[in-house]
């Protein structure tokens, strides 16, 4: 047994150097065009990977993770354009605002479980998006705040680039480290039976907030790019079916699997991008993708190749 | 503002209400009952207004056929719910609620290109029957009657789902079924098909609530999401699964609607949102909900 995961763990390795050696040589040869789309596949899946700390570690279906995502490239367009603070404090601040609005939804629904968490987080995110597309003074209602100055190193794509492909794996290392730390245990411990962890004495509640604030926080990391990419920020980044296709990609990827969220937003990224191009009728097929993934493969891409190598491995 | 303005407003916040209970009271019963957040809800309702353009298209625009379009686009649309149910869903209510969550909207999101490629991207509008083609009359005011009928049809389908639920025994069923599942069935009533019948009234009332709205609004596939949305919002007020609940709420929302909009044009529909976070701090579980705090 040890010695399959030791092997597993090798080929886990190479796998990673493999992929990011791939992506950090990309701008050499890439054309342009692939570059921009990979800059919003490293944003999206930042995004997705902070909401699998709550639907994944914690098994909390959160419907309105968009709305940190926004708030996040809120904040960075308004200390830019309001406020004329340089790019990269707004770029610092975004994520902590994000985290701050994670604090007041996190502390009213983080006490629920199943569906009431699902309705209340969706709540709460509808609420910051109606807010953001009516209060023209502050937040640009419906028209959004366009027109963001960043830095002009920035607005070469090979340098984008890089910003994002460095946030993406610092982020990730973080969360992977929170993951593998005692409060990432105890998280999935509260999901796996939370009546055990209260009685063995730890606040289950406290280790469930900080969860929430800390996926929040990386989610408003991706906003702030986002919006910096994009140089425009709109209310409907934080609109629900904004929330909905990022629980899609970590479903499609894989909860159960680290790099699953990572996988279902490359996938989703690059459907919307390429199908979008030869038909108007590309929300048919998502539903349809949605439908045919829960039938036939309800652990994602990710949890279907997992259970296929268990059952190859020899005396597994 | 002199009381016959106030009585215009009334009646138009009261119009307003009535089509947001419609379209929330299919989701508070299947809320309560099945416990699964159904997002294919506004979808149900699209499909139930478009359905019934075209069979009020069909018979010509009379009133004869206006009751007729009643009668059919709403079963249509529920037979074709109740398929989904059965192939779609049934499955996954013992599981974890994000499968349901998901499978349903994306059930939305094929509906809502069904729909844009049934009936086309422009807004259609079906004619209004000749019966409704007159104001009403009340304390010397003029409101225009089909409001009245919507209205009246509003409580209505309050009640009658309320008498099946308490006084039937279908109705004792379902609130079995809701309470209890394995006892349930112990007793020998299929629970699976119990479920279904829910989902199917549900949808009813949603494809019913759509047909009345089809003679009065501008039909396109976008009041889909917007009518999920609207219940959504009814349904957090209102506590989860309450249908009292569901009807106060969105008296509440029709008139804050109505006469905030005498204030504060600009917020339009934001005020239903101002209501939702007055009652989400106050009472997070809804008005008529029970508290599901877990420690």
């Amino acid at each position: 047994m040890s010695q399959v995961i030791e092997k597993n763990k090798n080929r886990m390795w190479l796998w990673l150097l493999i992929t990011t050696g791939f992506f950090v040589l990309m701008p050499l040869w890439a054309p342009e065009m692939w570059l921009h789309l990979a800059i919003e596949i490293f944003i999206v899946a930042l995004f997705a990977m902070s909401l699998n700390m709550i639907l994944g570690r914690a098994g909390l279906p959160s419907f309105g993770h968009a709305c940190f995502y926004a708030v996040g490239g809120y904040a960075f367009a308004i200390l830019v354009v309001k406020l004329k603070l340089p790019a990269f404090i707004g770029l610092l601040a975004a994520p902590f605002i994000s985290g701050l609005f994670a604090v007041i939804i996190g502390y009213f629904s983080i006490r629920l479980t199943g569906i009431h968490f699902a309705i209340l987080t969706m709540g709460f995110g509808q609420i910051v998006w109606a807010i953001a597309h009516k209060w023209y003074s502050f937040t640009g209602g419906d028209d959004g705040i366009t027109g963001i100055p960043i830095p002009a190193i920035l607005k070469q794509p090979e340098v984008f680039y890089y910003l994002a492909f460095i946030m993406l794996i610092v982020s990730s290392a973080v969360i992977k480290v929170v993951q593998d730390s005692a409060f990432g245990q105890t998280i999935v411990a509260v999901r796996e039976n939370r009546e055990r962890v209260t009685f063995s004495g730890l606040k289950v509640w406290h280790h469930l907030l900080l969860n929430f604030v800390i996926a929040g926080f990386f989610a408003g990391i991706a906003g702030a790019l986002l919006a910096m990419v994009n140089r425009s920020v709109f209310a409907d980044f934080g609109y629900w079916t904004s929330s909905a296709a990022v629980v899609l990609m970590c479903i499609l990827g894989g909860v159960g699997s680290f790099v699953g969220p990572m996988v279902g937003a490359v996938i989703i990224t690059l459907l919307e991008h390429y199908i979008s191009i030869y038909t108007y009728y590309w929300q048919m097929i998502l539903g349809c993708l949605i439908i045919i993934l829960i039938m036939f493969m309800p652990g994602g891409i990710c949890g279907y190749i997992q259970e296929k190598l268990q059952k190859n491995e020899p005396g597994a | 503002m002199t009381g016959s303005e106030f009585l215009m407003q009334f009646m138009s916040g009261l119009t307003t209400a009535m089509i947001y209970f419609l379209i929330a009271a299919g989701l508070t019963l299947i809320l309560g009952v099945l416990k699964i957040m159904n997002f294919a809800q506004g979808g149900i309702y699209m499909l139930g207004a478009y359905m019934s353009y075209t069979f009020i298209k069909l018979f010509g625009g009379t009133n004869y056929g206006f009751w007729l379009t009643l009668a059919i686009a709403p079963i249509l649309v529920t037979a074709f719910f109740c398929v989904v149910e059965v192939f779609l869903i049934r499955r996954f209510y013992e599981k974890p609620a994000i499968y349901i969550l998901l499978m349903t909207y994306g059930v939305l999101l094929v509906t809502y290109d069904l729909a844009r490629m049934s009936w086309g991207w422009i807004i259609k509008t079906a004619p209004m029957p000749p019966m409704f083609q007159r104001p009403f009359e009340i304390f010397g005011l003029f409101f225009p009657l089909y409001n009245v009928f919507l209205i009246f049809m509003g409580f209505f389908i309050f009640f009658f789902i309320w008498f099946i639920i308490n006084r039937t025994s279908w109705g004792k069923i379902m609130r079995a079924a809701a309470d209890d599942r394995e006892m349930t069935a112990a007793l020998g009533i299929n629970v699976p098909w119990v479920f279904t019948a829910v989902f199917g009234l549900g949808a009813w009332i949603a494809a019913i609530g759509g047909a009345l709205v089809a003679p009065m609004a501008g039909l396109s596939a976008d009041m889909g999401v917007e009518a999920g949305i609207i219940a959504f919002i009814v349904v957090v007020i209102a506590g989860l699964g309450s249908l009292p609940g569901a009807l106060l709420a969105s008296f509440i929302c029709g008139e804050v609607q109505a006469f905030g909009i005498l204030v504060l044009p600009e917020l339009a529909i934001a005020f239903m949102y101002l209501v939702m976070v007055i009652v989400l701090i106050v009472r997070p579980w809804g008005l008529f909900g029970k508290p599901v705090i877990i420690k």
